[in-house]
């Protein structure tokens, strides 16, 4: 198997490296956060510039073609550097719904729109009760004088404050749980019939409470059939945050390491201590199994067979979660009191490695998906 | 020779006793005093082969078929949730594992120029000694009361097995994997080489 990155990625890696020690140091984040959206509009468009927002899309609606490879370089670096933009809320869910599921019309109207930085995109999906089945949906979409209207509530809804088009999962037919009747649809988030409540988050993102009570809206792909294409999306989503969690973990591994061996008591570096090095290898080994499974993710996320897809997804979510549970807590322990205040960076990092565990599943939902789908070596 | 049996109940290793034993000195396997440099590079090496993910792997799927041949609770152990979850667990780590092999694999074809060993090998140690010992432990829970027969490597016997015959290799294939996290270079050690070495302490 080769590892090794293309030139065009390892310029993009080498890009990004540069932009976020350049502009997203804990200070500069700070300052990010504190605008009025809770991250940094100049952020967003200096990506744009950058090309960091197409990357991923065809070459034809203003992308670079890029694919899993390409999310995952920009996710880890944007993990090691807690970036707070919507970058997964809007490329890598909502362009990537619309990629996989819009027609050519509607691609060409948001993707080229998105890779510019002009228009931001969130999916709403959660609904209360729903936690992380995909199928789970209540919210109805009903044919209505010519168009389609949506009615229902969306909770969680990553960066849905900001959004200008949210991309709602709504049924048209079936039962509660039922796979067949799923719809997605394209929803101005201005629209009539949309209210919003934005929110700040654990990790320091922001999210959205969203109602819709008769908005107009428009189907992406199948309006009962998209569920198949939110899945192949969510997949490569789940990998694209398993790549932000090994970020998130390596600046945690490394910052813990260099605190271990300035930090002195008792007269000497408490880094001198073999109980101490110990914790730091373990949490080592943790972060290294988690990039190998960050790695397993972004080859598998293409995978035709959705099942063996799924089953791979599921597998690096849970070794990201055990990993990601073990380096935080060791992280805040080792570091001691000053890892509890809001003023040292690395509550922040253990702040959103534990939110990343509840997007799309969490360790016992994955665990128990690995867990009913056969062996991950019978292939 | 003495042979020094193990908790397995196997006599696999020995006490070898040399006394005023002549060796020609066509014998000498390369440079006089080098041997501390090439049993480094052998341990290196040995470290990589350790992680021996494939015996892990084997060992998996023989556990997969003994669990749909034992049952607990009037069920196939493999239809326990909280048995598959234990598999499954297992299963991912071996495929970090894996995946983790592949990577010191391909940086040490990079590195062969340097002749340095990846000290990243270390990890495949620490973490597949620890993994074999995981697979021999779910083997042990799947043959359940049948592991208990404790039957002496006497050799020449052809004794009827008692209870099936999958099981009497069980316990002690535990008893014996617990080697693996203490030989070539402990765990232990291997923690002190990673703080060192990659982590700089």
């Amino acid at each position: 198997m080769d590892f090794d990155f293309s030139d065009d990625q390892r310029l993009l890696k080498d890009s990004l490296d540069k932009l976020v020690a350049d502009r997203y140091g804990f200070q500069q984040r700070r300052e990010h956060a504190a605008g009025p959206d809770g991250w940094s509009r100049a952020m967003w468009a200096q990506f744009a510039e950058l090309g960091l927002l197409g990357v991923t899309m065809p070459e034809e609606y203003g992308g670079f073609g890029g694919g899993a490879v390409e999310s995952m370089i920009v996710m880890e670096a944007f993990g090691r550097a807690l970036v707070l933009e919507p970058y997964l809320a809007t490329v890598v869910l909502g362009a990537g719904l619309v990629a996989e599921a819009g027609s050519a019309e509607q691609r060409r109207e948001i993707l080229p729109a998105v890779a510019a930085g002009k228009r931001l995109l969130a999916f709403a999906q959660v609904e209360r009760g729903s936690r992380y089945d995909l199928a789970d949906v209540t919210t109805t979409a009903r044919q209505a004088s010519g168009g389609w209207v949506v009615d229902g509530q969306k909770g969680v809804v990553l960066h849905g404050d900001a959004a200008d088009l949210l991309l709602v999962t709504a049924r048209t037919a079936g039962e509660r749980h039922d796979r067949d009747g799923v719809g997605l649809f394209l929803v101005p988030a201005g629209a009539t019939g949309v209210t919003r409540r934005g929110y700040p988050t654990q990790d320091g993102l922001r999210a959205a409470e969203i109602a819709f009570a008769g908005a107009a809206a428009v189907p992406v792909g199948p309006p009962g059939g998209a569920l198949p294409a939110i899945e192949r999306v969510v997949d490569r989503a789940i990998a694209a945050l398993c790549a932000e969690a090994v970020g998130v973990m390596q600046a945690m591994h490394g910052i813990t390491v260099d605190y271990l061996k300035q930090r002195r008591q008792f007269g000497r570096a408490i880094g001198e201590f073999q109980v101490l090095q110990h914790r730091a290898v373990d949490m080592y080994v943790a972060l290294e199994q988690a990039r190998s499974m960050a790695l397993y993710a972004t080859v598998m996320a293409d995978a035709a067979e959705p099942s063996e897809r799924r089953r791979a997804i599921s597998a690096a979510k849970v070794q990201i979660g055990q990993s990601g549970r073990h380096i935080g807590q060791e992280a805040m322990q080792l570091h001691g009191g000053i890892a509890m205040t809001m003023e040292y960076v690395i509550g922040h990092y253990f702040r959103r490695m534990t939110m990343i565990e509840t997007l799309f599943g969490d360790t016992a939902m994955h665990l128990a998906n690995v867990a009913s789908s056969g062996s991950l070596f019978l292939a | 020779v003495r042979p020094i049996r193990t908790i397995d109940g196997s006599a696999e290793v020995n006490e070898v006793f040399f006394d005023e034993v002549v060796v020609p000195a066509e014998n000498l396997v390369g440079e006089e005093n080098k041997g501390w440099d090439y049993a480094k590079f052998l341990l290196g090496n040995e470290r990589t082969g350790i992680a021996r993910v494939g015996v892990s792997k084997a060992r998996l799927a023989r556990i997969r078929q003994l669990a749909a041949l034992e049952e607990v609770g009037g069920r196939r152990v493999i239809d326990d949730q909280r048995f598959r979850e234990r598999l499954a667990m297992a299963e991912i780590e071996l495929k970090a594992l894996e995946m983790t092999q592949l990577r010191v694999v391909a940086d040490e074809r990079r590195r062969e120029a340097e002749g340095k060993p990846n000290p990243a090998s270390s990890i495949l140690k620490l973490k597949g000694s620890v993994l074999q010992q995981v697979t021999t432990e779910l083997l042990m829970d799947v043959v359940g009361p049948y592991a208990l027969p404790y039957v002496p490597d006497e050799g020449g016997r052809n004794d009827e097995p008692i209870g099936p015959e999958y099981a009497a290799e069980a316990a002690p294939t535990y008893f014996n994997w617990r080697k693996i996290s203490i030989y070539g270079g402990s765990n232990e050690i291997q923690r002190n080489i990673i703080a060192k070495a990659i982590l700089g302490f």
